[in-house]
């Protein structure tokens, strides 16, 4: 196996991966508990991945330029949180914190 | 004049699948990939769409079931729809139908029972019409 057919296939697993990870996170979400930013953050996240996971039938660079704008897609989409500085629930400085947030820190649901 | 370019997803795909796959095979490959993407993204709107104690089946499954159905029915629905409406061609279709594949995701019992109702409907419609007639 040489090195760019390798590469092919590294790609094609890590892909997998990504679209796994993207789709457990949408399963964990619904339409009454998730605002729909924060679901259209990871389906574009979840495209992507599946573009670079076709990426065998691209030139090469367009599974990794699709990946790339849909990274900058689920920025922008986030990107109204970010307006006044870091989050709430990604700060460490925010005392006190709720339930739901030290239930977020501690590791989630178990 | 000539014709003007086509910007569907369908045709762009493969415009850039046949920079590696030539020519011949590109329309397929490229038609496909587009189906997998859009059943795929519309499968993501769908696992996030629902209440997670509705959700039945593992996510992997259900990718995967939905992926399948896309592929095995978009390009006979997309044909469908073009003998139905008289259209002569129809690849544009594919995305949109693939999308509302993956959208749909498992709830098809759901679409049966509307489908159901709205020709129950119709037949129902077309009796009272006769009955009027007579």
């Amino acid at each position: 196996m040489n090195l760019e057919t390798f590469l092919q296939w590294a790609s094609i697993v890590v892909a997998v991966v990504g679209i796994w990870a993207c789709a457990c996170r949408l399963n964990v979400m619904s339409k009454k508990t998730t605002p729909v930013l924060v679901r259209g953050q990871f389906v574009l996240l979840l495209a992507g991945f599946a573009s670079a996971g076709l990426g065998i039938f691209w030139p090469a660079g367009v599974g990794l330029l699709l990946l790339m704008l849909s990274v900058i897609g689920f920025l922008l989409l986030g990107a109204r949180r970010w307006r006044h500085g870091p989050p709430r629930d990604v700060r460490t400085d925010h005392a006190p914190l709720d339930s739901g947030a030290l239930h977020h820190v501690s590791g989630g649901r178990k | 004049m000539a014709n003007p370019t086509p910007l569907d997803p369908v045709a762009l795909f493969s415009s850039i699948a046949a920079l590696v796959v030539g020519p011949t095979l590109a329309p397929v490959i490229g038609a496909y990939a587009v189906i997998l993407l859009a059943a795929t993204v519309g499968a993501g709107w769908s696992l996030s769409r629902r209440d997670p104690d509705a959700k039945k089946t593992s996510v992997l499954l259900f990718l995967l079931l939905v992926d399948g159905t896309a592929l095995f029915l978009t390009a006979g629905l997309a044909e469908v729809v073009r003998a139905w409406l008289g259209w002569e061609t129809t690849p544009w279709l594919l995305a949109p139908i693939a999308l509302g594949i993956g959208l749909i995701g498992d709830e098809w019992p759901a679409v049966g029972r509307s489908v159901a109702a709205f020709i129950g409907n119709q037949l129902g419609r077309w009796a009272e019409r006769r009955g009027d007639q007579r």
